[in-house]
């Protein structure tokens, strides 16, 4: 037995080696950064530079250097680094909780997931705001719920996602994870919610297309399905903090000038702003940048400086409709409306959009040629329709698809979607018109088919 | 002179064939004798140029470009067969439309019809998101070759299969089935996978889904949808399919290789990353199996790689930790003959390997693998190559 003052005593030591402990873990020198050989890094040498340079600065006793030089690591891959930097700061500052979050992350990026969650659920149990709000324990919920799916554990996953159930992303996995689990019900109650919400959603809609499937009522699942494809709402698979990321990225080496480069386009500065592109260009070559580059040559009149470039371009990625345009515009401006026509008809084939059949409509109104003109015209108004269906803008996309079928009557897929359009406003003949013209053009159109059999079912509804 | 590389008891001799003037895009490699001359050719999808490309071999083991066609936005893949049954053959192209994800309507299926001197291009399918592949194969047993095409899109796609109506007038007629709606399709290999002699239809969907569907052919051009496989873990990036007796049991298997991580530039290798078997055991049942486990694996081929009359497995990896210059971007797998398989490293560089194929370019009745990289930006073109061949012969 001991006696009370020796228990005073051992009390004391104890309570001296911890403050002890607590001050050397303070003020200990982080050890050296994880090496990185730069030779084989994948980023570009003037990213790979200023980190070198944030390294040199970095003062080792700074906690907001080491975070700072840790979210520099982590947006250019560096995540063992990051990692690192993220421990020193545990170390130099525990009292600060900001850079937990962006901790965890790291271990997430390179597949550590336990680790991951350690962190959350620190941050959980301290109901920590930052970095993103007060909804910051519902995201660390979300993403414990993504690792226990990482592991294969959908019981722990679910229940993770279940207490993440005001972020939508969080609801429309766990509304994905039940279906797969055979609560095609539950899910289905979840779906409602969120497309209460957002009905535009594609994710939420085609999700509920399935639920329905699952649970055998194919009309309602067909029917949800159908208004997925009429969307262009998509659901970000982000977590906020990747914007962070991405402007990170924006910020440092060739980017930066590529980003300064597009700031004074904006402000008119042109002649300054070719100077920043050039640079950006030069530094790399990405098809971003030469069509930057390419454009302001043509903004400041220099069209065959833009078409040498917009050749470089499609030499090193190949050709885009954006690049073509370029060498199309400038062709016009040099006088050779035959290249411009030749350019902009390849442009179409890639991506056909309603100002390049304007171009070329225009192009052959000149030329004398009102047959060629009106099918190019056509083609501008089915485009602009098309654009208003996937925006489910249907009264829009109907307009148009009429005007475009007046102009000329032998575009098949013009008339599948006026058909698609007519059915989803309830004008069955005039659908079923639709259908067999587009039919007569192209028996093999299969859309067409199943349109005009959707039409007999819901017919004889 | 080849530069050499040593792999457990191979020697592989290492040749890139490069062009240098532009990015390096390569989207799919197989190894075909196109020309049917006895030796084995690289038909080449690549993404930078816009164009499927032969790489015909020579004697002497060299090889000569031949553009087959071009202002192909993106091709992903290409298949070849004789579409038109004439005795030639034919390329069926998968066009994808946009490298990057893009959910507009851009995608096609273009046939490159083999007219000897030329190959003339034929829209067979357009107006769909952004095709991932298309395979060739007699679905509606009719005598005449019917295609099945991977939509991939992005949060919206398919599965199709186009019926062969036939030429008329100079134009080819398909009429398109859908047998799926998910996104994601990536690989719709054919074979007979039930062994009642028609073909049947397997599909890998990714993005999102992370699901493995077979179609089984119930004749007439009726197909039953069944999932075999649905993993939990939505990460997991399945990134393609290959149908192969790797067993030589006489059923058709599936070997699915997992690691696309291409969500963002600088990925990581994930601990779940590899190449999963499934063997077909008869009756629509499968036993999955994890052969490898293999950061950023993006494809995988089958071929006897060691020559002893057993089927290997190579994988290639795309998305890893590259700053680590010692990490293998492409390994084989030996086969004990039991399927139980030892992973060999083959090659560091070059990285970012997306696509590869095996078969035996010098005629000497081993395997031997050719495989295509694809970088985008902002990641830098350092130690990558459009194509390399690795030639394996008996070490030492």
């Amino acid at each position: 037995m001991m006696a009370p003052i020796q228990k005073i005593l051992w009390t004391v030591v104890l309570l001296e080696l911890a403050g002890l402990g607590l001050v050397w873990r303070m003020r200990a020198r982080p050890g050296p950064l994880p090496a990185v050989d730069w030779s084989a890094c994948m980023m570009e040498d003037a990213v790979a530079g200023e980190i070198r340079e944030m390294e040199k600065r970095l003062q080792i006793n700074d906690p907001r250097g080491w975070a700072e030089l840790g979210a520099t690591y982590r947006a250019f891959g560096l995540f063992p680094q990051a990692e690192y930097c993220y421990r020193q700061v545990d170390k130099l500052s525990p009292k600060d909780r900001s850079y937990l979050y962006y901790w965890a992350e790291c271990f997430d990026l390179t597949g550590q997931t336990r680790q991951a969650t350690k962190r959350y659920r620190q941050i959980i149990r301290e109901n920590l705001e930052v970095p993103l709000g007060v909804r910051t324990p519902q995201y660390c919920w979300l993403n414990i719920g993504q690792d226990r799916l990482r592991e294969e554990n959908v019981p722990a996953a679910i229940d993770a996602l279940s207490k993440a159930r005001d972020l939508p992303r969080a609801k429309f996995l766990l509304s994905r994870v039940l279906i797969r689990s055979g609560r095609a019900k539950q899910a289905i109650s979840l779906l409602d919610d969120l497309l209460r919400d957002a009905p535009g959603m594609v994710e939420y809609n085609q999700m509920k297309s399935w639920a329905e499937a699952a649970l055998g009522d194919q009309d309602a699942a067909q029917e949800f399905y159908e208004r997925s494809l009429r969307s262009r709402q998509e659901l970000s698979k982000w977590d906020p903090t990747y914007q962070e990321v991405l402007e990170r990225r924006k910020r440092i080496g060739s980017q930066s000038w590529h980003e300064k480069s597009l700031q004074l386009e904006a402000q008119g500065k042109l002649r300054e702003a070719v100077a920043w592109s050039r640079k950006a260009a030069q530094a790399f070559g990405a098809e971003d940048r030469l069509q930057q580059l390419a454009k302001l040559e043509l903004l400041t009149g220099r069209p065959q400086e833009a078409i040498a470039l917009a050749e470089d371009c499609v030499r090193r990625v190949g050709a885009s409709a954006k690049t073509l345009d370029i060498i199309g515009v400038a062709s016009i401006q040099l006088g050779d409306r035959a290249r411009a026509q030749r350019v902009w008809e390849q442009a179409i084939e890639l991506e056909p959009t309603p100002n390049l059949y304007a171009k070329l409509a225009e192009l052959r109104y000149l030329a004398g040629d009102a047959v060629e003109a009106g099918r190019y015209r056509s083609m501008e108004q089915s485009q602009t329709g098309k654009d208003a269906w996937l925006d489910n803008d249907l009264i829009t996309a109907l307009d148009h698809f009429e005007k475009a079928v007046a102009l000329y009557d032998g575009h098949a897929n013009t008339w599948f979607y006026l058909g698609e359009t007519r059915r989803f406003l309830g004008d069955i003949p005039g659908a079923e018109a639709a259908y067999a013209r587009c039919l007569r053009l192209n028996p093999d159109h299969g859309r067409a088919r199943r349109g005009l059999e959707r039409l007999g079912k819901n017919g004889r509804k | 002179m080849p530069d050499q590389r040593e792999s457990s008891k191979i020697t592989f001799d290492k040749v890139s064939l490069t062009e240098g003037k532009s990015a390096v895009r390569t989207a799919n490699v197989q190894i075909v004798d196109l020309d049917r001359d006895g030796l084995n050719d690289i038909l080449v999808c690549d993404a930078a140029r816009n164009a499927v490309i032969l790489y015909r071999q020579i004697p002497g083991g060299q090889f000569e470009e031949r553009v087959l066609g071009d202002n192909l936005k993106c091709p992903a893949h290409a298949t070849v067969v004789d579409l038109d049954k004439d005795g030639d053959l034919d390329v069926v192209v998968a066009v994808l439309g946009s490298i990057f994800p893009w959910d507009e309507l851009v995608g096609r299926v273009v046939l490159l019809e083999n007219e000897g001197d030329r190959f003339t291009q034929h829209v067979l399918l357009d107006d769909v998101r952004r095709v991932a592949d298309v395979q060739a194969g007699d679905l509606d047993g009719d005598g005449d070759i019917d295609l099945a095409v991977a939509v991939f899109g992005y949060a919206r796609g398919e599965v199709l299969w186009l019926e062969n109506l036939g030429k008329k007038d100079g134009r080819w007629h398909f009429l398109d089935h859908q047998l799926l709606d998910h996104p994601g399709a990536i690989h719709v290999p054919i074979g007979d996978l039930d062994g009642d002699g028609d073909l049947d239809i397997a599909a890998i969907v990714s993005q999102d889904e992370e699901e493995l569907w077979v179609f089984e052919n119930l004749g007439r051009g009726q197909f039953k949808p069944r999932r075999i496989y649905a993993s939990p873990n939505y990460d997991v990036g399945s990134a393609g399919l290959v149908m192969c007796d790797l067993d030589k049991d006489g059923k058709a298997d599936l070997l699915l290789p997992q690691g696309d991580n291409l969500e963002d530039p600088y990925a990581w290798p994930q601990p779940y990353h590899g190449c999963l078997w499934f063997r077909n055991l008869g009756n629509w049942k499968f036993e999955s199996k994890r052969i490898a486990t293999f950061g950023g694996t993006y494809a995988a081929a089958v071929g006897d790689i060691d020559g002893d009359g057993d089927l290997d497995v190579v994988l290639v990896s795309l998305c890893n930790d590259w700053s680590d210059p010692t990490r293998p971007s492409v390994v084989w797998l030996e086969n004990d003959g039991h399927q139980n398989f030892k992973m060999w490293p083959i090659d560091r560089t070059p990285i970012g390997l997306i696509t590869v194929a095996c078969g035996d370019l010098n005629n000497d009745g081993r395997a031997d693998i050719v495989a295509g990289s694809l970088i985008l930006p902002p990641v830098t073109e350092r130690r990558v190559q459009r194509i390399t061949t690795w030639v394996s012969r008996k070490g030492k």
